[in-house]
């Protein structure tokens, strides 16, 4: 009798082994990997989620394709005041330059939704890319937010950094000066910098969440 | 021209912060008022005369063009607080703004915290005792703002007041404007307030000695790094014994560890009415505050614990009835008829085990739910069947005990032998076990009581969601353990004989029906292959079975185990490989959109009325619902009509977007029916009983 019970008992706990090893809804780690699984935002520590993306040149490739690599991800809207401080002082190219020198992946993502401030399609957003002098591996086109949704970005500029394993390393402000303009003298924190820093050289980044300021998102269908 | 035309674009949008970036009034002197697109701020005194060391206000008054506001000290989502630079002579001393209580400003799936209209935010000056009357002191300050609507404009501006110094100080005409802001400053908190941390991302602000009615905000200030709270989640009130809480959402971006105190203003009561308080609250490790007041509303998120053990009880007993587990249950109850002659304390003692092994599965079924939140999982009751691999090996499971049933094979010393083994350390461990496979073939049939119950469970800490799961258990223990309990009632049962082998093969066929029932799930779930690997199972499971009656003995069982666990395994694997379906429930839901926030959203901006139906094809509730109430051509056509849209949540399997969606409306598992009303943001929620008159009710 005690061997039907356990039998039983068996039958069960092998196939929750088979679901975790399926990457299916058992498994802690990959919040993100059961395919119906549309994805609550991720936070720091959590595998960033594998979503499909489309770039100005039109090809579409998942975000996972670039495993293996560290991957930055810029929220932006150029008509904002706080991307604009960022592209004006030149932080923002100077923090990238630095990044693509290292190998790194930068993703610019525009989310804004059609007919809202912010909204790029290829051609704007190649234009006025390149004006600023910035040089991301990709611009992403998300007119339908659902790349910013999935991530929960709030703001232009709103900053992720990916280690190598997929997961998020950093997510939230750019720095540490909240402000369109930062107060005379003020030398700004770049959490994207030393996030990138520290994921190089296999290390947790001293701050990996912070608030991130600036202008909302432009969703559509707010 | 291609150029020239982008050229202008460029140049267009670049013209506004353009704007905003030259200072205002800097070619006139500075006066008191300055503006910029959309703000006009004006500095105004508490004073027409100051004398030497007097202590007094200034203020920043801010007028705000309809649409757009500024920003509190903490801005939420998005935006920037104003800030003051002053420029003052020597010996004379500004304060902090004294910031009044912000207004919640929804933008989307934000919340921003600020000002619209006007605001005055008050500043204290100390004047020196050295100030020599006859002499003038100029105040100036350079402020800064964002001012948004829809967009954000940096806003600046610098303006000046000059105050004589004279013997005794005079009040301006302002004096009164200015004493109604400070009067309306929020008060410091006459009693205590402390946080409590609810585990993986709630937060209980709990506030003792102030009266509440229901209607309490907190606005958090902010925080040297990251933030306390997420600022769009809505902040549920808990009504206590001796004050009230407030259930948070913790920010994505809160530091971990994150140590106390945090600072905050608290507004009750809302409008005319609302009052403010500034508050410090330390995070202290304590029992939050659970609601004593009982549920207010058809809402189910306001069941106190009471309710919610009360009502898990009474599903546990309404889960005994559910046709996948009543099998079960007959078939122990005659087994203990026949072997109990008389022995009622073997009797007692078998149904004890009973009660544990249920007791126990339930509060392992609460612990992995408790430690999948903690994990971040965003999982509801239910969750265990959204894995087609568990869903294929609960139909092989089914036939298997259909099999058994019908005489196929029989475990151990079988249930008509079971007396003579009644004391020995196996038979109680059966009992453990009937419990367990009880609640695991119970878990398909969610008993309506236990929606609000398991949904009032997952908002508790870990405490609160154990008892009510205990509860459950209790209930669904109760009615086999009061039948060992009373010698009286087992001797009313009708005598054993040949017509309980008939009955018990007769019980066989609502197992095979379950079991059909759930190879239909896998199909929804992950379509053809599902019922391929359902049957694949259950064929191993009958060779499985063959070979056990046929070569009895070590070798041969041995042989049939590996059979069923290959299958089993087989089974398990092909069907987590294979690709989900895109929408499982659009064919059996009876039409409907996929449902989407964004969808519901736009909708009620166009004016529909949006109908959301929150369906699995494991759950049994609310099938029933859509054979019985969706398929009436009444209610079809009411859900399908010109003012109407119809909206399906498909959960059959995982999805954390709807999970999240559930949770948000008190809920863990489904069914949930959804009405919202162009125009009123909290939709109305239908009961999981439907009828037709009240979804066309609700549609009116």
């Amino acid at each position: 009798m005690r061997i039907v019970w356990l039998t039983a008992a068996l039958a069960l706990a092998s196939f929750t082994w088979v679901d975790t090893q399926a990457g299916g809804i058992y498994s802690p780690t990959e919040p993100n990997s059961h395919p119906k699984t549309k994805g609550v935002p991720p936070v720091p520590g959590a595998m960033a989620p594998s979503i499909s993306m489309q770039d100005t040149t039109g090809l579409k490739f998942n975000l996972s394709a670039y495993r293996g690599k560290i991957v930055v991800l810029e929220w932006t809207n150029f008509e904002c005041p706080y991307v604009a401080r960022h592209y004006s002082s030149g932080s923002m190219q100077a923090v990238q330059a630095s990044a693509l020198k290292d190998g790194v992946v930068w993703l610019t993502i525009f989310s804004s939704a059609p007919g809202k401030q912010g909204y790029q399609d290829s051609r704007g957003a190649d234009y006025f890319t390149a004006e600023k002098g910035s040089k991301p591996t990709a611009k992403v086109l998300d007119p339908t937010g659902v790349v910013g949704k999935a991530f929960g970005a709030r703001t232009t500029p709103h900053m992720f950094v990916i280690d190598e394993t997929g997961r998020i390393a950093y997510a939230g402000a750019i720095d540490d000066q909240p402000r369109a303009v930062p107060p005379a003298g003020a030398v700004p924190r770049n959490y994207v910098r030393e996030a990138i820093t520290a994921v190089k050289s296999k290390q947790t980044p001293a701050i990996r969440a912070t608030s991130a300021y600036g202008c909302s998102i432009k969703y559509a269908g707010n | 021209m291609k150029r020239a035309l982008l050229a202008l674009w460029l140049l267009l949008s670049w013209v506004g912060f353009a704007q905003a970036q030259v200072p205002a009034g800097v070619s006139a002197p500075i006066g008191i008022s300055a503006s910029s697109q959309n703000v006009e701020i004006t500095l105004i005194s508490a004073r027409a005369a100051v004398q030497p060391g007097d202590v007094f206000h200034v203020a920043i008054q801010q007028k705000i063009a309809p649409d757009w506001h500024t920003y509190w000290r903490n801005p939420g989502d998005s935006g920037e607080p104003t800030y003051l630079n002053w420029t003052l002579p020597e010996g004379v001393k500004a304060g902090e703004i004294k910031w009044p209580a912000p207004t919640a400003i929804p933008f989307g799936p934000l919340v921003n915290y600020g000002f619209s209209k006007s605001v005055v935010l008050p500043v204290e000056v100390q004047v020196p005792t050295s100030a020599k009357p006859g002499t003038t002191l100029s105040l100036k300050v350079d402020a800064t703002w964002l001012e948004c609507a829809d967009v954000c404009i940096p806003g600046e501006g610098s303006v000046a007041i000059n105050l004589p110094v004279e013997a005794a100080k005079r009040d301006s005409g302002d004096a009164s404007a200015i004493q109604a802001a400070l009067a309306d400053q929020p008060k410091p908190l006459p009693d205590k307030a402390h946080l409590t941390d609810l585990g993986a991302s709630g937060l209980q602000l709990v506030v003792t000695g102030v009266p509440a009615d229901g209607k309490a905000y907190f606005f958090p200030y902010e925080l040297k790094l990251g933030a306390l709270v997420d600022f769009a989640a809505p902040q549920e009130f808990v009504r206590g014994k001796d004050g009230f809480g407030l259930n948070l959402t913790k920010s994505k971006s809160l530091p971990d560890p994150f140590v106390g105190p945090f600072e905050g203003i608290l507004v009750i009561g809302e409008g005319r009415n609302a009052k403010a308080f500034s508050l410090k609250a330390e995070l202290i490790a304590a029992a939050p505050m659970s609601d004593t007041a009982g549920p207010k509303g058809v809402g189910g998120a306001d069941v106190g614990l009471l309710q919610a053990l009360f009502f898990a009880f009474l599903g546990g007993l309404i889960l005994n009835l559910m046709p996948c587990v009543f099998p079960i249950l007959s078939m122990k109850a005659l087994g203990l008829l026949e072997a109990s002659h008389g022995d009622t304390a073997e009797a007692r003692t078998h149904g004890l085990w009973y009660g544990f092994g249920v007791l126990a599965s339930f509060l392992g079924l609460a612990g992995l739910l408790i430690g999948l939140k903690a994990a971040g999982m965003a999982v509801g009751w239910g969750f265990q069947l959204q894995s087609p691999a568990i869903i294929v090996g609960l139909a092989v499971l089914m036939v298997l005990i259909g099999f058994n049933l019908l005489g196929f094979y029989e475990i151990g010393t079988s249930l008509q032998g079971a007396g003579t083994g009644l004391a020995s350390k196996s038979g109680h461990t059966g009992s453990f076990f009937t419990g367990v496979l009880a609640v695991v073939v119970a878990a398909p049939c969610t008993a309506p009581f236990m929606g609000v119950a398991l949904g009032f469970a997952a908002t508790q800490p870990a405490i609160g969601a154990l008892s009510v799961f205990a509860a459950l258990g209790l209930g669904f223990a109760a009615p086999f353990v009061a039948l060992t309990f009373m010698p009286d009632l087992m001797r009313a049962l009708p005598r054993p004989g040949a017509w309980m082998s008939r009955l018990r093969e007769a019980l066989s066929f609502p197992m095979f029906a379950t079991a059909i029932w759930l190879i239909w799930v896998s199909s929804a779930q992950v379509g053809q292959a599902g019922v391929l690997a359902a049957l694949g199972g259950v064929l191993a499971a009958g060779l499985a079975v063959w070979i056990w009656r046929t070569w009895p003995g070590h070798k041969g069982r041995a042989i049939a185990l590996m059979i069923l666990v290959a299958g089993l395994v087989g089974a398990g694997t092909y069907v987590t490989q294979a690709p989900a379906m895109a929408t499982g429930a659009a064919s059996s839901s009876f039409g409907g959109e996929p449902w989407t926030h964004a969808r519901v959203e736009a909708l009620q901006q166009e004016g529909k009325t949006v109908f959301v139906n929150f369906t699995a094809d494991w759950c049994v509730t609310c099938k029933v619902n859509e054979v019985t109430v969706f398929a009436d051509p009444a209610v079809r056509k009411a859900l399908n009509g010109d003012k109407a849209v119809y909206l399906v949540a498909d959960w059959t399997s995982r999805d954390d977007v709807i999970a999240q969606a559930l949770a948000s409306h008190g809920r863990v598992g489904v069914p949930l029916y959804l009405v919202y009303k162009p125009g009123v943001a909290e939709p109305q929620i239908l009961p999981q009983i439907l009828s037709a008159e009240v979804i066309k009710s609700a549609l009116q």
